[in-house]
């Protein structure tokens, strides 16, 4: 698979920084290498906290409301 | 052992009621011989049973078959040749756990380990560990959402890829192996897709068109947009996953519950990955990277 060309762990990174707010479920990267964060529902204070990670990382960041993750 | 003096009362079949005797008959040869020692010896897929009695199925020619079933049977059943069966369960069609939480999903496609054990591949959450089953337990195809019951069984959990349950794992695969009961019932093919896969694809790009055929929602296609970080919800925890593959529908649901352990393939029908998650509604998929599928199954698709 290609891999975007930001390294790898930034993703993880971000996912351990932010894995506390309510309704963050994941972070992806986009063909632009952006990082998208994935969010199940819009929480006021998860969008925050993922736009302070983003300013403290100088990074162009945005936040997707993706609905709640089904599995089977 | 012999089953010649076996009583029965008649069974209806197909509007008709056959012979007490030979059904019990056919019962009792039925389980006898569909174990692999006849297949793997005899070619043995099958015995039929019709109002003008018994027919063993077979594979292909099979010598010595009729000397190896004299000291089952009073008198001398025929033997048909009928070639290879065709799929029962082929990818894209419902399957499930027959013990533990009997989550249903989707049979992906027909793999092989490095001894050419032939194997059916889905999502550990739905056959394996993760749907509360054990090496060994039953697999239905179809899975109990789609109807499927004891008499369903395909096949038995094999073993699976061991996702650790933690928001801090590092995992990539969420699949399992099915061992089918009858290996040679099962062929190449997927619902909706036809005769695939054809070969794997390693080196998917950004805005590769892909497709997959899973039991809820059929066939679907989508576009390969993200690489993804996620966490996952399981009934027995949260699990995260690294270097996922994000499928968007572009405002068609790409994958449903149920759907997960289909395999998703590029337009030349190569597996690129095997789908283990969804947000409907936002019309993204997720599927593991098939070569990570491989490493950690140690298997190859056929």
């Amino acid at each position: 698979m290609m891999h975007p060309k930001q390294p790898r762990p930034l993703a993880e990174t971000a996912m351990d920084d932010v894995r506390a707010y309510p309704g963050i479920i994941g972070v992806a990267q986009d063909v632009d290498d952006r990082l998208v964060f994935l969010l199940d529902r819009d929480e006021a204070k998860s969008r925050d906290a993922v736009m302070l990670w983003a300013k403290a990382h100088a990074l162009d960041v945005t936040i997707k409301i993706v609905g709640t993750i089904v599995t089977q | 052992m012999s089953f010649r003096d076996e009583e029965a009362p008649g069974e209806p079949l197909d509007g008709r009621v056959v012979p007490s005797a030979s059904y019990a008959l056919y019962r009792r040869l039925g389980h006898a011989l569909l174990s692999s020692h006849w297949y793997a010896e005899y070619s043995v897929v099958g015995v039929a049973i019709s109002p003008e009695g018994l027919t063993v199925l077979v594979e292909r020619e099979a010598f010595g078959l009729e000397e190896a079933l004299r000291p089952l049977l009073s008198e001398p059943v025929p033997i048909r040749l009928v070639g290879p069966i065709e799929s029962v369960a082929a990818g894209g069609s419902s399957v499930g756990a027959g013990s533990g939480r009997q989550t249903s999903g989707t049979l992906g496609c027909l793999v092989e380990d490095a001894n050419k054990m032939r194997f059916g591949l889905s999502c550990d959450h739905v056959v394996g560990t993760l749907a509360g089953q054990s090496h060994g337990d039953p697999v239905w195809a179809p899975g109990k959402a789609h109807g499927g019951t004891a008499a369903s069984k395909i096949g038995t959990f094999a073993r699976g890829s061991n996702v650790v349950l933690s928001t801090g794992a590092t995992n990539t695969v969420d699949g399992a192996l099915i061992a089918f009961d009858t290996p040679s019932a099962h062929s190449r093919s997927i619902t909706g897709i036809g005769t695939a896969p054809k070969g794997v694809n390693r080196s998917l790009a950004f805005g590769d068109d892909l497709w997959k055929s899973g039991a809820t929602t059929a066939v679907t296609k989508g576009t390969f947009v993200y690489v993804v970080t996620l966490n996952i919800p399981y009934a027995a925890g949260t699990a995260r996953f690294v270097d996922q593959i994000g499928i968007d529908g572009s405002g068609i649901v790409f994958a449903r519950r149920g759907d997960s352990g289909a395999v998703v393939l590029d337009r030349h029908d190569r597996v690129a990955g095997l789908l283990f998650a969804a947000a409907p509604q936002s019309f993204l998929g997720f599927a593991n990277p098939i070569a990570d599928v491989e490493k950690v199954l140690g298997i190859s698709v056929i």
